[in-house]
């Protein structure tokens, strides 16, 4: 994949974001009970958060983007691939949501690690960091619920 | 039992340096007792329990009854146990709990009632759970326990779904106020988690045995075999075969697992099925019980609670040479108890804390040969101010094993919700209730409690919500008084 712009590369990443949207607003709908349903809903709602504010980004303030250090629990990055699959468990829907989230993280580092410095990278580095966020804030929810089932 | 609210317990009983130390509990030889299923405990005898009364103050504001989920009279039985009046005392506990034997070795003690005794202030606790137990035993010696006189019929009728800790509770509570109930277990004996999950050699299922046939003299009908959802649905209980109201208590047994590699390896199981096996059928026993289990050398298993330490402590007595605990967190954050990781510990089972399996290895024939791990360290505080395990890089492990038992937690079984359409989840998939004092779910006259709505707990907390249940469901059949639930299924 080859982007030759910001502004391409923007637009990409909205796309990724508005599939995200539909993946969870197609999953919600096949869910039989509302616990499940509003759970996906939920994670389209935040992805439509992650379209709006890339839409809203404006290419020249790219260049002033300083990396912060997000942790990473890691939780997902062992785990095997999970397909939806209508009434899957809490956990599981967790493990599937992470693991999404994961890819992402690692297609724009794996961007960043492709392009010379400057514009072009700091916005991978950008995106790389939004997916880093909603990862720990995926994984950190799945530990809670883990550590109190002794995990 | 009591309602007092004692905000004034420490003032008014002013701790003092306990004279006489706790009685500490007779125990096999913990190298005796990992080849064998029998207890491990061996419980006080009348002179231990005598001594270990006679250090409770009385406080005239006790702590200990809140500290207690089903609000135990415990200044009353100890006191009797002062006044050697054995059987009074565990009359006094029955009370509010109908299950004394079990809790008396199972509870968490040191988190509910001895964890708020005034003598624990300045020494240790009175040791409530071990003289709980005591009572509890010496009356099962001294032959059948009378039972209470009884009010007259209702006419109204309750069906309990699960004879586990909370149904168990909700049945003896319901009978006692003149109603006819029925239990329908799912398995073929009555205990749930008391008899499936918690191995002989914590609670031996004589006892649990000895409690049931206690509710079926009360008049409790127990109908094993019973899958509600399959046979019966909640709808068809109450529209067809003329239940006034059901009370939900089947639990949480629906097992999580890693997702790692291999896990669907040969020699992998679930705890529940690992523990199923040995406790519910027996096959320990084998071949007196006609049920297999292969007797592994190695065996790991993950997680740090108390469904782990009866795995890995079953892994030894079915002759593991090395029983491991893998836990990717440290010691501090293991939620079993104290008790159980020591005597775990002494036992022989070796501690791999603050690791994390990341793969199981298999052979050609898909037997597991090994397990992968990962060295963890605990990371920087998060915003809630906890320290989270996160993966030491490059620290990866092999250790040589031929099982590996998966104890991380489970989930409710679906099959209750998937045939009562109007039963109303929350997220995580546990039936929805208003609070945890009526039990109310969302369909009219179905009430739940235990871990099918909190998720794995302890048996104390699953009986504490059976007998608010018990009493919601008295409240409904006398005012037929509901709620309006939010929202839609």
């Amino acid at each position: 994949m080859s982007f030759k712009s910001i502004e391409d590369i923007i637009k990409y990443a909205i796309e990724k974001e508005a599939e995200a949207v539909k993946f969870y607003t197609d999953a919600g709908k096949q869910e039989k009970y509302s616990a499940a349903r509003k759970t996906f809903e939920s994670f389209a709602d935040e992805e439509k958060k992650h379209k709006a504010m890339l839409e809203n980004l404006d290419p020249k303030n790219v260049a002033g983007f300083k990396p912060a250090g997000i942790a990473d629990l890691k939780r997902s990055d062992y785990m095997v691939d999970i397909a939806y699959k209508a009434g899957m468990s809490y956990p599981d829907i967790l493990r599937l949501a992470m693991k999404r989230e994961e890819k992402a993280k690692k297609f724009y580092d794996d961007c960043a690690g492709r392009v010379d410095a400057g514009g072009h990278k700091k916005l991978f580095q950008m995106l790389s960091q939004e997916e880093a966020k909603h990862k720990l804030a995926l994984e950190t929810l799945y530990d809670n619920i883990m550590a109190k089932g002794g995990d | 039992m009591s309602d007092e609210k004692p905000t004034k317990g420490r003032q008014e009983t002013k701790p003092k340096k306990p004279k006489i130390p706790r009685q500490p509990m007779p125990e096999q030889d913990p190298h005796q007792r990992a080849k064998n299923f029998s207890s491990v405990t061996l419980g006080y005898k009348l002179e231990h329990a005598v001594t270990e009364a006679s250090r409770c103050l009385q406080c005239k504001k006790p702590f200990c009854i809140t500290g207690c989920p089903v609000s135990i009279n415990i200044p009353k039985f100890i006191k009797l146990i002062q006044e050697k009046e054995f059987l009074k005392a565990v009359q006094a506990i029955k009370e509010t709990n109908l299950l004394p034997a079990v809790c008396g070795r199972v509870c968490p003690q040191e988190d509910q009632c001895e964890k708020v005794c005034v003598v624990g202030k300045k020494g240790e606790p009175v040791a409530i759970g071990r003289l709980e137990r005591f009572v509890a035993d010496y009356e099962a010696e001294h032959g059948e326990v009378p039972l209470p006189e009884l009010p007259p019929k209702t006419g109204k009728k309750v069906a309990v779904v699960g004879a586990g800790p909370g149904g168990l509770t909700v049945a003896g509570d319901l009978i006692r106020r003149g109603h006819d109930v029925t239990i329908f277990e799912a398995l073929h004996k009555a205990g749930g988690v008391l008899v499936y999950g918690i191995p002989e050699f914590r609670l031996p299922k004589a006892i649990v045995g000895r409690e049931v046939k206690y509710l079926q003299r009360l008049g409790v009908d127990l109908r094993l075999n019973h899958v509600i959802g399959k046979i019966r649905t909640i709808d068809q209980l109450m529209k067809e075969d003329g239940y006034d109201a059901v009370f939900i208590g089947s639990g949480a047994g629906l097992p999580w697992f890693m997702g790692i590699p291999g896990e669907n390896l040969n020699g992998v199981y679930s705890a529940n099925e690992y523990l199923t096996r040995n406790n519910l059928m027996k096959a320990f026993e084998f071949p007196v019980y006609d049920t297999p289990i292969k007797k592994f050398k190695n065996v790991a298993v993950i997680g740090g609670g108390n469904v782990a330490m009866d795995s890995v402590r079953t892994a030894l007595r079915l002759g593991a040479d090395n029983a491991y605990i893998v836990y990717r967190r440290s010691r501090t954050e293991m939620p079993a108890r104290k008790e159980e990781v020591d005597h775990a510990e002494h036992e022989g089972v070796q501690f791999k804390n603050l690791t994390a399996p990341v793969r199981v290895i298999g052979n050609e024939q898909g037997w597991v040969t090994g397990l992968e791990c990962l060295k963890m360290e605990l990371g920087e505080p998060d915003a809630s101010g906890r320290r989270r395990p996160v993966p030491i890089k490059g620290s990866e492990f092999t250790l040589p094993m031929d099982a590996v038992i998966i104890a991380i937690g489970t989930s409710a079984n679906p099959l209750i919700a998937q045939t009562t359409p109007d039963l109303k989840l929350n997220k995580k998939g546990y039936i929805e209730v208003e609070n945890e004092t009526t039990c109310r779910t969302s369909k009219k006259g179905v009430f739940a409690g235990g871990d099918i709505v909190t998720g794995s707990a302890t048996v104390i907390l699953a009986m504490g919500a059976g007998r608010n249940a018990a009493k919601a469901i008295q409240q409904y059949l006398q005012t037929g008084e509901w709620w309006k639930p939010n929202g839609n299924q």
